[in-house]
C-alpha cells in the first residue's frame, strides 16, 4: 500500500480532519504525519482551528504524540481535538459517575409502607410518609416530604456529608454514612417543625429547618 | 356483576374470619347471592363460625384437584338462602393450591352467578396469602387498634398494592370505647393516619361476638348486638350506600344523673 495514503489531510468547514489508515503501524503513521505537516507548515502557519482524528482509535499517549508532532512543526493553534474515542461522551460519563451521589435523585411519590424498601445510588426524595418497618438507603441525601417513622440511611457508601431531612422526623433509627443512632423517644411526640440530620464531629445532629 | 373481595390482615386473631362470616351473612340477609371461600387451608375456621362444620363433604382442594364439581363442594347455609360456603381442606397445607388455580376458582364462582365472593385470607404473607389475593378484585384489611396489628396491616396494604389491589379499605375491629376515651388505646384517627386508606367501618369490642361465634351464629343477624349493627352498616357501605360511622361515645353520667337514678329506685 502506498505509504502516502496512510495519513490524509482534509479541510472541512469545521476545521482540519486527519484520516489515518486503520491498519498501518503507529510508527509509520507518525512518520507520515510528520512529513506532511513539515511539507505544509507554511500553509498551517498561525491558523486557529480544530483538528479531528479519524479512521482509527488512539490511546491517550498516542494521541498526545500525534498532537506533539503537529505542534512542533507548525505554529497552528489547536482549539479542540476531536477523536474517534467519543471524548465528550467519555468525560460526561465520568462526570456523572463522580457527581452521582449529588446529582441523580430518585423521586418516590406515595408512602413507603412496612416492609417496603428503597435502595438507591444517589439521593432520594419521598413525597409521602415513611412508615415504621420501611427502609430507605441512599448513597446521597434523603428528603422526606412527610413523616419519617421508619429507618433512613443517607450516605450509605460512606459519604458523611449526606443529610436526612423530613417534615416530621420520628425515625426508628437514623444512619448517616457509618454512624447509627436511635432517635430519642421524647422527640417523637407532639407537633414539631421540619428537621434535618447531619454528621458533625462523628455524631449525628438533628436541627430544626429554620 | 360479581365481585371477589378478600378479607385480610397480616396478623392473626384480629377477626378476619368473624368479619368474613358477618359480611357474608349480612349481604345474604339483603338478598344477595354470596359465596364464602375459606382460603385458610390446614387451619380452617370459617365453617365452625358459620356452624356448618358437620356438613362438609368436599372442600376447596377437592375442587381444585378435580375430585368433585364446584357445586358439590359449595355448602348451602342453614339460615340464609343465597349464602354458600366453600370450606378449606383441613388435612392439607397451603401449598396444595397455586395462585393460578385460585384465580380459576374465582372465575368459575363468578360464572355460578354469585353477587359477592368473599375470601377469608389466612394470617401471614406467605403462600396462603398469595393464593387468597390471586383472584380478588378488591381487598378489605381488618385490623385492631393495637400497634402490632396496625404495623402488619401497613405491610399487607403495601403487598396488596404491589399485587395490583389498589385502594383497599379498612375495618377497624375490636375498638374499646372506654379505653379510647381514657386515651389508653389508639383511636380511629390514629389508625387512619398511619394506614392512610379509606375506612369501611368500625366494629366495637363486643362480647356478643364471642357468644355468637361459639354458637356458630354470626352476630350480624342479632338486633341487640352493637357489633352486629356495625357489621350491618359495613354491608350497606359495601353496597354503595352512605352510612355514617356510628358513634360509640357512651354518655358520661353526671353527678346529677346519678342522684336522679338513686331517687328513682
Amino acid at each position: 500500500m502506498n505509504q502516502e495514503n496512510q495519513v490524509i489531510f482534509k479541510g472541512t468547514k469545521d476545521g482540519i480532519t486527519v484520516v489515518f489508515d486503520p491498519e498501518a503501524p503507529f510508527a509509520s503513521l507518525c512518520e507520515q504525519l510528520e512529513k506532511k505537516v513539515e511539507d505544509a507548515s507554511k500553509f498551517f502557519d498561525g491558523v486557529k482551528t480544530s483538528i479531528a482524528f479519524k479512521g482509527r482509535v488512539f490511546s491517550d499517549e498516542e494521541e498526545q504524540k500525534l498532537l506533539d508532532i503537529v505542534c512542533s512543526h507548525t505554529t497552528m493553534q489547536i482549539t479542540f481535538v476531536k477523536t474517534e474515542n467519543d471524548e465528550v461522551g467519555r468525560i460526561s460519563a465520568l462526570l456523572s459517575k463522580q457527581m452521582q451521589p449529588f446529582n441523580l435523585t430518585k423521586f418516590h411519590k406515595g408512602s413507603l409502607r412496612n416492609g417496603q424498601r428503597i435502595d438507591f445510588d444517589g439521593s432520594v426524595v419521598i413525597i409521602g410518609d415513611v412508615n415504621p418497618g420501611a427502609e430507605i438507603k441512599a448513597t446521597g441525601n434523603i428528603i422526606i416530604l412527610g413523616q419519617l417513622k421508619g429507618m433512613a440511611h443517607a450516605g450509605c457508601s460512606g459519604m458523611s456529608e449526606a443529610f436526612v431531612s423530613a417534615v416530621y422526623m420520628a425515625p426508628v433509627q437514623l444512619r448517616i454514612a457509618d454512624i447509627i443512632t436511635r432517635f430519642p423517644e421524647e422527640n417523637k411526640k407532639g407537633p414539631k417543625p421540619p428537621e434535618y440530620a447531619f454528621v458533625k464531629d462523628g455524631q449525628i445532629f438533628v436541627m430544626e429547618l429554620a | 356483576m360479581s365481585e371477589v373481595i378478600v378479607i385480610t390482615s397480616g396478623k392473626g386473631g384480629v377477626g378476619k374470619t368473624t368479619t368474613s362470616a358477618n359480611l357474608g351473612c349480612g349481604l345474604a340477609i339483603l338478598g344477595k347471592k354470596v359465596a364464602l371461600v375459606d382460603a385458610d387451608i390446614g387451619l380452617r375456621n370459617l365453617d365452625v363460625v358459620m356452624g356448618l362444620e358437620n356438613r362438609i363433604v368436599y372442600d376447596l382442594v377437592d375442587v381444585v384437584e378435580g375430585n368433585c364439581r364446584l357445586k358439590q363442594a359449595l355448602i348451602k347455609d342453614k339460615r340464609f338462602d343465597g349464602l354458600f360456603l366453600l370450606p378449606a381442606a383441613q388435612t392439607r397445607d397451603k401449598d396444595a393450591v397455586s395462585p393460578e388455580q385460585m384465580q380459576k376458582l374465582c372465575e368459575s364462582l363468578k360464572e355460578e352467578g354469585f353477587d359477592f365472593i368473599i375470601i377469608d385470607c389466612p394470617a401471614g404473607i406467605e403462600q396462603g396469602f398469595k393464593n387468597a389475593i390471586a383472584g380478588a378484585d378488591r381487598a378489605i384489611v381488618v385490623t385492631t387498634p393495637e400497634v402490632s396489628a396496625v404495623r402488619d396491616a401497613d405491610r399487607i396494604i403495601g403487598l396488596l398494592e404491589a399485587n395490583g389491589l389498589n385502594d383497599p379499605t379498612l375495618i377497624l375491629n375490636r375498638l374499646r370505647v372506654d379505653l379510647v376515651q381514657r386515651g389508653d388505646m389508639m383511636n380511629i384517627e390514629d389508625v387512619t393516619e398511619i394506614l392512610a386508606i379509606d375506612i369501611l367501618g368500625v366494629v366495637p369490642d363486643d362480647e356478643s361476638i364471642v357468644i355468637a361465634t361459639n354458637k356458630g351464629e354470626p352476630a350480624v343477624s342479632s338486633q341487640e348486638s352493637k357489633a352486629g349493627q356495625a357489621y350491618r352498616n359495613i354491608v350497606q357501605r359495601l353496597l354503595g350506600e352512605e352510612v355514617p360511622i356510628m358513634s360509640f361515645e357512651e354518655k358520661q353520667e353526671t353527678f346529677i344523673d346519678k342522684l336522679k337514678n338513686l331517687f328513682r329506685h
